[in-house]
């Protein structure tokens, strides 16, 4: 079997590099001492903490930094062998690509055909140059059949497939990708990564691509190396993939990413039974299932084992203990969290939703329609929800998550249908009561930021609810220290992205809602965030407060909630149940699949 | 999503594209901004307000004649014409007030102190016709003409791309800014502020400094993500670039124009009396005839 030779031509290197924003020498830079090198054709995965500098990083190497953006350099960024300092900014520009997280902020023109147009119209190339080379990308992207749609009736996905055409059209050595998937659906989501692999495989490009994604499990298989900022702007874990999967696994998984957690549940195993399995990091589950294949019956049961504890109870009592030491919550009740099994507490859940008194929001046959398009985002969902809930509400994009959370919040109204909160017509509620028992996160954090100092963005409800006098003094403290160590008199918009977004739950904390609606609270927000938000939310919802949160990270959401909502295209109920349900019914999911499977070989060898 | 990342909505903006296939849809929007520039100096030209409201009811039949229902023109006119019913009175009263020179119809009411005067009728019900007819023509030109179109044709007009592009990333913004601004007011309401109508200058106040603040915040970013995707993308790298969207001219085009000249022409030939054709009669002197 013969291999192709890989190119030896480094694309990219980033040598002892380190920025300031400003002029002045002695601010902390955003990054510092960056290194590391990058062949042609070579997939790369920046991640990192908000605040980490991966952004300053991308704009190092498209040339906006030194070119466009003001402050202090040291080190160097090479582009195939040349420093940036001897490239112009438009040269830089042709030869490295950036595509960022929203699709609708990049898109400037109308048509599909006119965005992958508009790289080559600005560099003045001839109109059969520009349509020849649109033919050839659009085959490529699967976007030929759909050259002179508008660009607004696009998917999510298409959207950001048309930016990366308009990018490859100028054929760039070298494209960055700020976390591509951030606003995507499942669907979008796949199409988008299916169409990446075929382009990294697509020997005519020779692309170097760097992707900035935390998530590691959605794009680690189609990676070559990986680097991992810090807080401080410094590198905390670089290398070849497979090694760092091989050798330094543990560090990968101190550094506030999501690892695959087939890899996770592969590495305890190698741990355990000491057993030199490789593990490929394209891991999936058919490669999972012909690698247990060969299992006997003792390592099926520690596969087992390591699924049940590790992977569902042990992380679960571990985060307990931890939790308890920082938060005040009942002993007894902590206790008796240990002494249930999985799904335990679930279970009593599942009975009680047939008691009516403890149905705190019920909607029936509710339907919403947009006054002026006319469009119909829900139809006639009917569902209940129970007192003390933790629902993950999924469903591709535009099928009405955000509306149906609106509606909860009473900030729509419905068109047809109604909703009861406690067994009461809610448009028989007082608003302005209502509102003191719901607390809603919206998806951009700034959204809701309205006050100048952090102090005052807390007070801002119980103001407006007049309960600002009620307020003990220690309580309003304690939400301020969940925001991080701050000044409480410091402007919120100077708060990181992560920061931001703990305000706006301190925020809501403050009256103490009985019902937290969230609407995508994780896009842009890394994985500590993400893990404080969902551990905060998991001890209110240990409290007895109602939780619905949207989002398409339905791997998290599969993770931590104990019923799925999920809603179809049309705005149509598709599925509500307890998660274990929902496990069974979509069989291709998370560990109860694994478990299914290993039992199914058990049962093989007769146990 | 759904109402997120929609177009204008021709049904909610009263000068966002109405698709359709009318003869004004099929023309180029040069060709119909030579007739808006052509119809804005006969406006200003004409004195006799007869032949004035004879051209705003040309205008008004071109609207229906170009594919725009008479419920969506009146539903988008009203506004306006309430305001011009007002303005109308303003400058009756002012001016008759203001000018003592001028001739008195009659007074108001009998009352002395409410004369109502020959000029200060004739320049409010000028003002009103130009304004209308404007608006409608205007009008006829927005709903006609696609956002994308407009833009290209500017292009051809040799204004510089960079004006043109601003322009049409600014019309590709209204909706999302739109929704922005929407979901924080409703972000306002979640947390109690807004829920009860702003009955205090401070509260209206509070009210829309604290909107307008964050949907600034909002538009500078998204902004400056937008022109950072341009620039990446070489824009403005060369004072020219190429355009493969292209506005042609057609011969209906070509017709259209040379028979809006040919109006022009005419009417400009008969307002400053140079053809021989009788003037329309002044509505003073109707007004006269009719005592």
């Amino acid at each position: 079997m013969f291999f192709q030779i890989p190119s030896l031509k480094t694309a990219l290197s980033v040598e002892n590099f380190s920025f300031i924003y400003g002029q002045d020498k002695k601010q902390k830079p955003c990054v510092s001492n960056i290194d590391f090198q990058l062949r042609e054709g070579e997939t790369l995965i920046l991640a990192g903490p908000s605040g980490s500098g991966k952004s300053t990083l991308s704009y190092a190497m498209n040339g906006i930094i030194p070119w466009r953006q003001k402050g202090l350099v040291k080190g160097d960024v090479k582009i195939y062998g040349k420093s940036f300092w001897d490239y112009s900014f438009s040269d830089l520009s042709k030869m490295v690509g950036l595509v960022k997280q929203n699709p609708i902020e990049q898109l400037v023109t109308f048509t599909v055909r006119d965005e992958i147009a508009f790289g080559l119209e600005n560099l003045n190339c001839s109109k059969q140059e520009i349509e020849a080379k649109i033919e050839e990308i659009s085959k490529l992207m699967g976007l030929n059949n759909i050259l002179d749609r508008s660009v607004e009736q696009l998917s999510g996905g298409q959207k950001q497939l048309t930016i990366l055409s308009s990018f490859l059209v100028m054929n760039p050595k070298i494209l960055i990708l700020d976390e591509p998937i951030a606003f995507l659906d499942q669907q979008s989501e796949s199409l988008l990564l299916d169409r990446l692999k075929s382009l990294n495989k697509s020997k005519e490009f020779s692309l170097t691509l760097i992707i900035i994604e935390h998530r590691l499990s959605r794009v680690i298989d189609s990676a070559d190396k990986l680097v991992i900022l810090d807080e401080t702007g410094k590198i905390a874990l670089k290398g070849e993939v497979t090694d760092i999967l091989h050798n330094h696994f543990d560090e990968l998984k101190s550094c506030n990413v999501r690892v695959p957690w087939l890899i996770d549940i592969f590495d305890a195993y190698r741990k355990i039974t000491k057993n030199e399995i490789v593990i490929e990091n394209s891991m999936n589950f058919q490669k999972f299932f012909n690698l247990i294949s060969k299992f006997d019956e003792n390592n099926l049961k520690i596969l087992q084992n390591i699924i049940e504890n590790k992977e569902i109870q042990t992380k679960e009592l571990q985060k307990y203990q931890e939790l308890e030491k920082r938060i005040e919550i009942n002993e007894t009740y902590v206790k008796s969290l240990k002494s249930k099994k999985f799904n335990g507490n679930e279970q009593d859940f599942n009975d009680e939703i047939s008691n009516e008194n403890n149905i705190i929001l019920e909607t029936k046959d509710l339907s919403f329609s947009y006054p002026n398009s006319g469009v119909q985002a829900l139809k006639g969902l009917s569902i209940k929800i129970q007192k003390g809930d933790f629902i993950g509400l999924i469903g591709p994009n535009g099928s009405g998550k955000t509306t149906l959370l609106y509606l909860l919040a009473n900030l729509y109204k419905q068109t047809s249908g109604e909703i009861f909160y406690q067994n009461k017509r809610l448009d028989d509620t007082d608003p302005y009561n209502y509102a003191k028992k719901v607390g809603f996160i919206f998806q951009n954090p700034e959204n809701m930021i309205f006050k100048s100092t952090i102090k005052d963005e807390i007070l801002y409800a119980p103001r407006n609810f007049g309960i600002y006098k009620e307020l003990r003094e220690e309580y309003v403290k304690k939400l301020i220290d969940l925001v991080g160590n701050e000044d409480p008199l410091k402007n919120p918009y100077n708060l990181s992205w992560g920061q931001k977004r703990r305000l706006n739950l301190s925020s809501i904390f403050i009256y103490s809602p009985e019902i937290i609606l969230l609407d995508e609270p994780f896009i842009g927000q890394d994985q500590k965030t993400i893990d404080s938000l969902i551990e905060t939310l998991y001890i209110e919802n240990k409290r007895g407060k109602t939780i619905i949160i949207s989002s398409h990270d339905y791997h998290l959401l599969l993770k931590y909630t104990k019923r799925i909502i999920e809603l179809s295209k049309d705005g149509t109920l598709q599925n509500y149940d307890t998660k274990s349900n929902y496990f069974i019914k979509h069989s291709n999911l998370g560990p109860i699949t694994l478990l299914n499977e290993i039992n199914n070989k058990l049962n093989e060898v007769g146990i | 999503m759904k109402d997120k990342n929609k177009m204008l909505d021709y049904k909610k903006y009263t000068f966002a594209y109405f698709p359709g296939n009318s003869l004004f849809h099929k023309l180029n929007p040069i060709s119909k901004i030579i007739f808006l520039i052509l119809l804005t100096i006969i406006t200003f030209i004409i004195k006799s307000l007869l032949l004035l409201t004879l051209l705003l009811f040309i205008i008004i039949l071109l609207t229906f004649f170009s594919g725009i229902s008479l419920k969506n023109f009146l539903r988008k006119t009203r506004f306006i014409i309430l305001i011009l019913i007002f303005s109308v009175l303003l400058n009756i009263f002012f001016n008759a007030i203001t000018s003592d020179q001028d001739t008195v119809l009659f007074y108001l009411f009998n009352l002395d102190f409410l004369p109502i005067r020959r000029l200060a009728v004739y320049y409010a019900l000028r003002a009103l016709l130009i304004v209308l007819t404007l608006y409608s023509s205007t009008f006829i030109f927005s709903n006609t003409t696609s956002a994308k179109d407009f833009v290209y044709s500017l292009m051809k007009l040799r204004i510089p791309y960079k004006y043109c592009f601003s322009f049409m990333v600014g019309i590709k913004y209204i909706p999302s800014i739109e929704q922005e601004a929407k979901t924080i007011s409703l972000a306002q309401r979640a947390r109690g502020f807004g829920l009860e109508k702003a009955n205090s200058i401070k509260k209206a106040y509070r009210l829309i400094s604290e909107r307008l603040m964050s949907t600034l915040v909002s538009i500078l970013r998204k902004g400056h993500t937008t022109s950072i995707s341009m620039e990446n993308r070489c824009f403005g790298l060369y004072k020219k670039r190429t355009n493969i969207t292209e506005i042609k001219y057609k011969l209906l085009d070509i017709v259209f124009i040379c028979f809006c000249i040919f109006w022009f022409v005419l009417i400009i030939l008969y307002v400053f009396k140079i053809l021989p054709i009788p003037q329309f009669p002044s509505l003073y002197q109707i007004y006269l005839n009719l005592f």
